[in-house]
């Protein structure tokens, strides 16, 4: 009796092993995926390294050896839904696609129009994905821009990223996402990059940057915000990482650069009566990194009326910002319903119905607690003479 | 059963010649008196002291000053089985005309490797001295660093043809009388024909012959012997051997080298911790780096998996066959250059180490961080102070490997399972093998993951000696503490 339990036990080991042992060999890790509209398919494209090419690769493996840049693969097929596009594209490749390590997910600009729930959908019900995926939109084509040959970064994916994470404090995931489709009185939105053309000399060379601001309303993409609002809706979505400012000083026509050491903005909503007002509090410190004026920053009122005229150039970027996205896409990013509904939710189960309405009128003003933190290794400008 | 020694010189002679016949090497040394043999001395060339004999049995009878044999201890018997013992282990022994007694003098010599540094336990700091082969040299060794009438040494005689002398000693305050009762019940038991090291005697005592984990804890060295009776274990010497076997042992302990008590106690506790975490990596390392490279490449970060992918993409074997591979390899090594003189084995862990592994690298057969983890492994089970230890978690890791094969993390975390269920239903004389980690107890953490600074250790391990906790007094250490309890 024991003898045939152990038989047993051990047949169970042995022949039901390694069912789903999969070799890295195997795998096509894929690094960035894009997903456009193309009429009325889909057309989903992966795009992983080759790392046969890579270096580290050592021993035999074939003679040719890839030149330097053509170590990353991209692949597309289309569809009418997204699963079947990724089987048909998995007809083509040898290696079984594997997602867990997405590092970017691109959405053409025709398919966020059309509405991105398809491919969140996809992405959070299978668990091979990464739901700390970043998303962003590609202006135009989303495969086009995937092809752009990268040459800083060995996998392409990786400038995307990093260019994601120097911009924003914390980049957009599909979890971000997500939840900002879920949440009552909140939009998503995420950056849009484009193709653009980078010379140095006579040599031009195609390239990827930021080109401005994806908003959403509910799934669906409302416009591209322009690249010179960029900055001031970061800094009210509290998502922009050390900025730096130039200000003229009043009467004068020098002008001083401030570094920002942190910045942070908080929103809240203030009801008095039937009125709805938003309230958006920035705090922080910058250095001074340039003095182009003949005074000497140390000095109290000095650095009052620099932080004053730095205080009203973000006012003036960011009230633009928001008066852009307000009026003209009438999504709410900035969560101005969600924080209502946390803060007053008798008022916003009153307002909630004709949100959509109201929010392009809700006024807004800013508040500032901004400090200068110092003055960097110089006192006088280094044009000054300190013994006149 | 026993023979009685008979008056006449002439039939004692007979009989020993009967039963002695066929070794060159028992002499019997007749002493002659005006022609008339008086006495006889037997005793065995090369495990007597030849001078000895000469000078202090010989001589004396030569002049008829019967009283004047002159040796350390002499003793009278009157029977051969007693006389053959005594001859066999060493000593001589005196016959004589007209008396039923014979007078075994201890002339015991012969050469025997003398106190030499143990090769199996270097220290940086500490005492360089070392068992040897010698059983009175070893006993003599521990009596020195306690010189204590409390250090008790009971002696046992096993195996029927070896008759090999057996000490088993232990503090008489600090001991657990059952642990002492049971273990002399134990060493009484043992029927065997010859003990020629220590390892008879273990593996015949032993509580579970079928774990694959040491219950007992050996040393070459007579400050780790003296400290484990400290702690109210109890210490085997063996007749022949170096090793010195202790009893109860707990996993923790057996993570402990002597050089954490005389090192300053925060190197110590680092060291140990440290040792803790390598133990991990020799029992799990390979085992884990199969199952996440064959089932959870989404647990490793991106940029390595890429390395590991462009390292692998060449590699004809799946990752556990290339795993197996190595691993046995590495074991063979390791076997190869510990058996052979040690100036072919520099050879040997040249030619395996530095020429095979990177050419089987450079040929593509397996993979550069395989060859890093099994290094890594490795040198992690070198890490482990105790040697028996260190070769259970080496041969415990195939399994490991196998079943991270085929099950992946489960299959690690069930092996994890069975293991730690073993130990926790493993005990040494006893003792629980977890003890201090299951069952749990807080007193003994100043001497389990951390060694505290003497001046805290005023307890001994509560598992062990539970009779005789208290091994200090009150504040009798200087300091600027003062104050501590």
């Amino acid at each position: 009796m024991k003898r045939a339990a152990c038989l047993l036990l051990v047949s169970a080991v042995l022949l039901t092993g390694c069912w789903n042992r999969t070799e890295v060999n195997d795998l096509a890790i894929v690094q960035c995926s894009a997903v456009d509209k193309d009429g009325d398919h889909y057309r989903v494209s992966v795009s992983f390294p080759l790392v046969s090419q890579m270096t580290g690769a050592r021993g035999g493996g074939g003679g040719t050896g890839g030149k330097e840049g053509q170590n990353n693969y991209v692949e597309s097929a289309d569809a009418e839904a997204i699963r079947t596009a990724l089987a048909n594209l998995q007809r083509k490749l040898s290696r079984r696609l594997y997602f867990a390590h997405r590092r970017v997910l691109l959405i053409g600009e025709k398919m966020a129009r059309h509405g991105v729930s398809a491919i969140l959908d996809n992405i959070a019900r299978f668990p091979e994905n990464r739901i700390s995926t970043f998303v962003l939109v590609a202006e135009g084509s989303a495969l086009q821009l995937m092809q752009t040959p990268v040459l800083m970064e060995r996998i392409p994916a990786e400038m995307f990223r990093e260019i994601l994470t120097t911009v924003m404090k914390s980049p957009v995931t599909a979890k971000d996402f997500i939840h900002a489709i879920l949440t009552e009185g909140i939009d998503p939105y995420t950056l849009a990059f484009d193709r653009t053309e980078t010379k140095t000399g006579d040599k031009a060379a195609d390239t990827i940057a930021v080109h401005g601001l994806a908003v959403f309303r509910d799934d669906r993409l409302m416009g591209i915000l322009d690249a010179k609002h960029l900055n001031g809706a970061l800094l009210a979505l509290d998502q922009l990482r050390r900025p730096v400012f130039s200000v003229k000083l009043p009467g004068s026509d020098h002008s001083v650069t401030a570094q920002f050491l942190q910045i942070s903005s908080r929103l809240e909503p203030i009801v008095s009566g039937q009125d709805v007002r938003m309230r958006f509090t920035f705090s922080g410190m910058y250095e001074i990194s340039t003095n182009e004026s003949e005074n000497a920053l140390i000095r109290f009122e000095e650095s009052n009326r620099i932080t004053k005229a730095i205080e009203d150039r973000i006012r003036q970027e960011v009230s633009a910002a928001v008066k852009e996205i307000q009026t003209r896409f009438k999504a709410d990013i900035f969560g101005f319903g969600s924080a209502l509904w946390r803060n007053h939710p008798g008022v916003w189960r009153k307002v909630s119905k004709q949100w959509h309405d109201l929010y392009p009128q809700v006024p807004v003003e800013y508040r500032f607690d901004i400090r200068m933190e110092h003055v960097g290794t110089l006192n006088l400008p280094v044009h000054e003479n300190p013994n006149p | 059963m026993t023979t009685p020694i008979r008056k006449q010189l002439d039939a004692n002679r007979r009989w020993l010649k009967e039963r002695l016949d066929g070794n060159f090497d028992v002499v019997i040394q007749d002493i002659e008196h005006r022609g008339k043999t008086t006495a006889f001395v037997l005793y065995i060339e090369g495990m007597a002291d030849s001078e000895a004999i000469s000078d202090h049995v010989m001589a004396p009878l030569m002049r008829q000053e019967w009283n004047h044999i002159s040796a350390s201890q002499k003793s009278e018997t009157g029977d051969f089985e007693t006389v053959l013992d005594a001859v066999f282990a060493g000593n001589g022994a005196v016959f004589f005309e007209d008396a039923d007694k014979a007078v075994i003098v201890n002339v015991r010599g012969g050469t025997r490797r003398g106190v030499e540094e143990p090769n199996s336990e270097a220290v940086i700091r500490g005492p360089r001295e070392g068992f040897n082969e010698n059983l009175r040299t070893n006993t003599a060794l521990v009596r020195f660093k306690i010189k204590s009438p409390k250090l008790k040494m009971e002696s046992f005689t096993i195996g029927t043809e070896t008759r090999t002398q057996v000490v088993l000693a232990y503090m008489d305050n600090l001991i657990d009388p059952g642990v002492l009762r049971e273990v002399r019940e134990r060493i009484r038991k043992i029927n065997i024909d010859g003990i020629l090291e220590s390892g008879y005697i273990e593996e015949s005592i032993e509580d579970d012959t079928f774990s694959p984990f040491p219950q007992f804890q050996y040393t070459e060295r007579p400050d780790t012997a003296a400290a484990q009776l400290l702690e109210g274990r109890f210490a085997i010497f063996v007749d022949g051997s170096p090793f010195v076997l202790m009893a109860p042992v707990t996993l923790m302990q057996l993570l402990q080298a002597s050089e954490d008590y005389y090192d300053r106690f925060m190197i110590g506790s680092m060291i140990r911790i440290l040792r803790i975490v390598f133990m991990l990596l020799a029992l799990y390392l390979p085992g884990v780096y199969v199952a996440i490279m064959t089932y959870h490449q989404d647990m490793i970060p991106t940029n390595l998996l890429l390395s590991i992918a462009a390292a692998r993409e060449a590699i004809p074997f799946p990752t556990i066959v290339e795993a197996l591979i190595l691993e046995v390899s590495f074991e063979a090594l390791r076997e190869a250059s510990i058996r052979l003189p040690r100036t072919i084995g520099q050879a040997v862990s040249i030619l395996g180490a530095l020429v095979v592994g990177q050419a089987a690298v450079e040929a593509g057969i397996v993979s550069a961080p395989m060859v890093i983890i099994v290094s890594l492994t490795g040198i992690a089970s070198f890490s482990i102070p105790r040697f028996n230890l260190a070769i259970t978690m080496r041969m415990l890791r195939f399994p490991m490997m196998i079943m991270a094969g085929i099950f992946g993390l489960l299959g690690i975390v069930v092996g994890m399972v069975l293991i730690t269920t073993h130990l926790s239903r493993l005990r040494s004389f006893g003792v629980p093998y977890l003890s201090g980690l299951a069952p749990a107890s807080p007193k003994d953490h100043h001497d389990l993951f951390f060694r505290l600074s003497w001046r805290k250790q005023t307890s001994r391990n509560h598992a062990i000696a539970h009779r005789n906790r208290k091994r200090m007094g009150g504040p009798s250490n200087w300091g600027p503490e003062g104050s501590w309890p």
